[in-house]
C-alpha cells in the first residue's frame, strides 16, 4: 500500500534570535501514513505532534530528515489543493458569517462558484449550522466555531485530511458526528491523520497510531497489534435464567484453567447512551435551537 | 488567473479587516473631524487662514494616513501570524507571495478609501475657510452633516443588524463626504460668487494624490517589516523612516558628493519632500502631469523594492 505521508529521520529544532538551538521539538522520527487509512498521532502536550503536522503542511521547515506528502514536497502549493486541514484552534475571522467564511475558503481552493455554493450549503447542513449561516462566527461557542473549521477543511473534498484535535470543544453529538465522518472518509479511500488527547476517540476511529513523547516515537503500529492482550480471553454470552448455570460455568472454567476467572456484566459505553437520551429529548422539543442543530447526514458531495 | 482569484479574495478580506478594526475608525474619524473643524477654529484668526487651513488639513491627512498605513499593514500580517489565520490560509493552495502581496494590496485599498474621504473633507474645509472672516456655510454645513449622518446611520444599522459599527461608519463617511462635496458644488462662494468648478480648489487633489503615493510606500515598508516584527516596532520604524525621508534633502543633500554613506542613505530613504508640494498650490498652479507620473513611478519602484524584500523574508518565515 502506498504512503500518503512518508517521514524519514524527521527533526525540527527551534532556534532563538541568535540562531542558537532553543527547543528540539522533533528528534529524528520516521513513520508512514498508509493511503486510505485513519492514522492517529498521539502524545502529551509538547510531544511534537503539532510541530510534525505543521511540517507536513509546509508551515514549518524540517531541520533534518525528509518528508513527502502525497508524493510531493510539503512546500508544494499544488499538493495543498488535495489536503484539508482543521487547526487545533478554530482560526476564523470573527466578523465573517459561516457563509462568508466558507465562500472565502472556496475562492482559495478556486472552486467554481456553482460548485462552491452547492458544497457550502451541504456542509452547513451537515455541521448543523445552516440556521446560523448569517451570524458572525465571533458570536459562536467554541464547539460551533470548531464545526465551521471542520467544514472549511472538507470544502475541497480532500484526499488527505489532517485534523488537529478534531473533537476538542465539541459536545458528544458533535464528537460522534466527527468520528462517523472520519470513518466515512476512510471508507471512501481518503487518508485521515489526526491528533487527539481523547484516547477513546482515537481508539474508535484509528487503525494505526504513533505515540510521541519528547519529540520521539515511542510506539508505532496498528491498534490491534498494540492493544491486544493475548494472555487474556473474553467470553460473552446471554445472562442465563438458571441462577445455578453461572456457578457451573465458573467451576468448569476454574477446573480447566486452574485460575479464578472474573465474572461481570458488560457495560454499554456512555457515548451511545447519552446520544440516545438526547435524541429522545430532541424529538419532544418544540422550540428551535440557538446553538448547533443535531447531527445531520454526511454532505452528499462527500458520499460520492 | 487562478492566483488572481485568491489574490482578490485575500486582498478584499484584508481591506475589510483593516477597516473593521476600531483603531481604523478612531484615527479616520479624528482626522476627518479635525479637518472639518479647521475652518471653524481658524477662520477668524488674523490673515492667511485659508493657507493654514489647507496646510493643516493636508498635514492631518498625511500623518493620520501614515499611522493607519503602518498600523493596518503591520496588523494585517503580524496579527494574523499570531492569531493563526495566516497558518489556516497558507495550509490551502495559496503561495506565500500571493498571500503577502494580497495583504499589502488590501491595506493599500483601505488607505485609498481613507484618502478619498480625507481629501473630500479637505476640499470642503478649504472652501469653507477660503475667505478670512467669512465662513462659507455652503461647504461647512454639508461637511458637518456628513459626519453626523454617517455616525447616526451606522449606529442605527448596528443596532438593527448587529453588524460591525466601525466598518459601517467608515463606509458611510466615504459616501456622505463626497456627497457633501457634490451638494456644496451647487452653491456659489459667498464673497466672489464663484460657481462650479471654480468654487473648489481642485489642485488640492493633485497634492493629495502625491501624498497617497507616499502612503503606498508606507504600506509596502510596513508589510515587509511585519513579516518579522510586531506592530509597535513596525509603527516606530515607519515613522522614523518617513521623518528622516522628509528631512533627507537637508540631512544628506550637502554630503552627497563626498560621502558614500550619505549617498546610500539618500537613495534608500524615501524622499518625502518630493510628495509634499504645497508650494505649488501657493502659486495657484496645477502640478504637471509629468511630475505626477514621475512621482508615481518613483513610489512604485520604491514600494516594489520593499515588497520584494518582504516576499523574500516571508518565504523563509516559519509559521508556528
Amino acid at each position: 500500500m502506498s504512503a500518503a505521508i512518508q517521514a524519514q529521520d524527521l527533526a525540527k529544532t527551534f532556534r532563538d534570535f541568535w540562531q542558537r538551538p532553543r527547543v528540539e521539538a522533533v528528534r529524528g522520527i520516521s513513520f508512514a501514513v498508509p493511503a486510505g487509512q485513519v492514522f492517529g498521532l498521539l502524545g502529551p502536550n509538547g510531544s511534537g505532534k503539532s510541530t510534525t503536522i505543521k511540517m507536513i503542511l509546509g508551515l514549518l521547515f524540517p531541520t533534518a530528515g525528509t518528508l513527502e506528502v502525497l508524493g510531493a514536497s510539503p512546500r508544494s502549493v499544488a499538493v495543498k489543493s488535495r489536503i484539508g486541514y482543521l487547526p487545533e484552534e478554530s482560526y476564523l475571522y470573527p466578523h465573517l458569517t459561516p457563509l462568508e467564511t466558507l465562500a472565502f475558503y472556496a475562492r482559495l481552493f478556486r472552486l467554481p462558484p456553482a460548485v462552491a455554493r452547492e458544497r457550502i450549503d451541504q456542509l452547513l447542513e451537515m455541521i448543523g449550522l445552516a440556521h446560523a449561516r448569517h451570524r458572525p462566527v465571533g458570536e459562536f461557542s467554541k464547539g460551533m466555531a470548531r464545526r465551521i473549521g471542520l467544514a472549511q477543511a472538507l470544502l475541497n473534498d480532500p484526499d488527505l485530511v489532517i485534523l488537529d484535535e478534531p473533537t476538542a470543544g465539541l459536545d458528544p453529538q458533535g464528537t460522534r458526528q466527527v468520528k462517523d465522518l472520519i470513518l466515512a472518509l476512510a471508507a471512501r479511500g481518503k487518508t485521515v491523520l489526526l491528533t487527539s488527547h481523547l484516547l477513546a476517540d482515537v481508539e474508535d476511529v484509528c487503525r494505526q497510531v504513533a505515540i510521541l513523547f519528547n519529540g520521539r516515537i515511542l510506539a508505532h503500529g496498528t491498534l490491534d497489534a498494540l492493544l491486544a492482550q493475548k494472555d487474556k480471553t473474553t467470553l460473552t454470552f446471554p445472562t442465563p435464567t438458571d441462577p445455578h448455570a453461572l456457578r457451573k460455568i465458573l467451576d468448569a472454567a476454574r477446573a480447566a484453567l486452574g485460575a479464578d476467572p472474573s465474572l461481570d456484566h458488560p457495560r454499554q459505553a456512555l457515548e451511545p447512551y447519552f446520544l440516545r437520551v438526547v435524541a429522545d429529548a430532541d424529538r419532544d422539543r418544540s422550540a428551535p435551537a440557538s446553538g448547533a442543530a443535531p447531527a445531520a447526514p454526511l454532505a452528499p458531495f462527500l458520499q460520492k | 488567473m487562478r492566483a488572481a482569484v485568491q489574490f482578490f479574495a485575500i486582498a478584499r478580506l484584508a481591506a475589510l479587516e483593516a477597516i473593521r478594526r476600531p483603531v481604523f475608525l478612531l484615527v479616520s474619524l479624528s482626522v476627518l473631524a479635525g479637518i472639518v473643524a479647521l475652518p471653524l477654529l481658524l477662520n477668524y484668526t488674523l490673515g492667511d487662514s485659508a493657507r493654514i487651513i489647507r496646510d493643516s488639513a493636508l498635514a492631518l491627512y498625511f500623518v493620520g494616513g501614515l499611522l493607519l498605513a503602518a498600523h493596518a499593514a503591520g496588523e494585517a500580517l503580524s496579527r494574523e501570524l499570531r492569531r493563526g489565520t495566516a497558518a489556516a490560509i497558507l495550509a490551502k493552495p495559496v503561495s506565500r507571495a500571493v498571500f503577502f502581496l494580497a495583504k499589502a494590496a488590501g491595506v493599500g485599498a483601505a488607505i485609498f478609501l481613507f484618502s478619498v474621504a480625507a481629501l473630500a473633507a479637505t476640499l470642503l474645509a478649504v472652501r469653507a475657510g477660503a475667505s478670512d472672516l467669512r465662513l462659507d456655510w455652503a461647504a461647512a454645513v454639508p461637511a458637518l452633516l456628513a459626519l453626523v449622518f454617517a455616525l447616526a446611520l451606522a449606529g442605527t444599522w448596528n443596532h438593527r443588524t448587529r453588524r460591525p459599527f466601525t466598518s459601517a461608519a467608515f463606509f458611510l463617511l466615504l459616501f456622505f463626504l463626497p456627497l457633501a462635496v457634490a451638494v456644496s458644488a451647487f452653491f456659489p462662494t459667498p464673497l466672489d460668487h464663484l460657481v462650479f468648478p471654480a468654487n473648489f480648489t481642485w489642485a488640492i487633489l493633485d497634492v493629495g494624490l502625491l501624498l497617497f503615493f507616499c502612503l503606498g510606500m508606507v504600506v509596502a515598508l510596513a508589510a515587509a517589516l511585519a513579516t518579522r516584527l510586531s506592530v509597535t516596532p513596525v509603527l516606530l520604524i515607519c515613522a522614523g523612516f518617513f521623518l528622516f525621508g522628509l528631512m533627507s534633502d537637508y540631512l544628506f543633500g550637502p554630503h552627497l558628493a563626498g560621502s558614500l554613506a550619505a549617498r546610500a542613505a539618500y537613495a534608500v530613504l524615501p524622499n518625502v519632500q518630493a510628495f509634499w508640494l504645497l508650494d505649488a498650490l501657493d502659486a495657484a498652479a496645477r502640478i504637471p502631469v509629468s511630475y505626477v507620473v514621475l512621482s508615481a513611478a518613483y513610489a512604485a519602484a520604491w514600494s516594489a523594492a520593499a515588497l520584494a524584500l518582504g516576499i523574500a523574508s516571508f518565504r523563509q518565515l516559519e509559521i508556528a
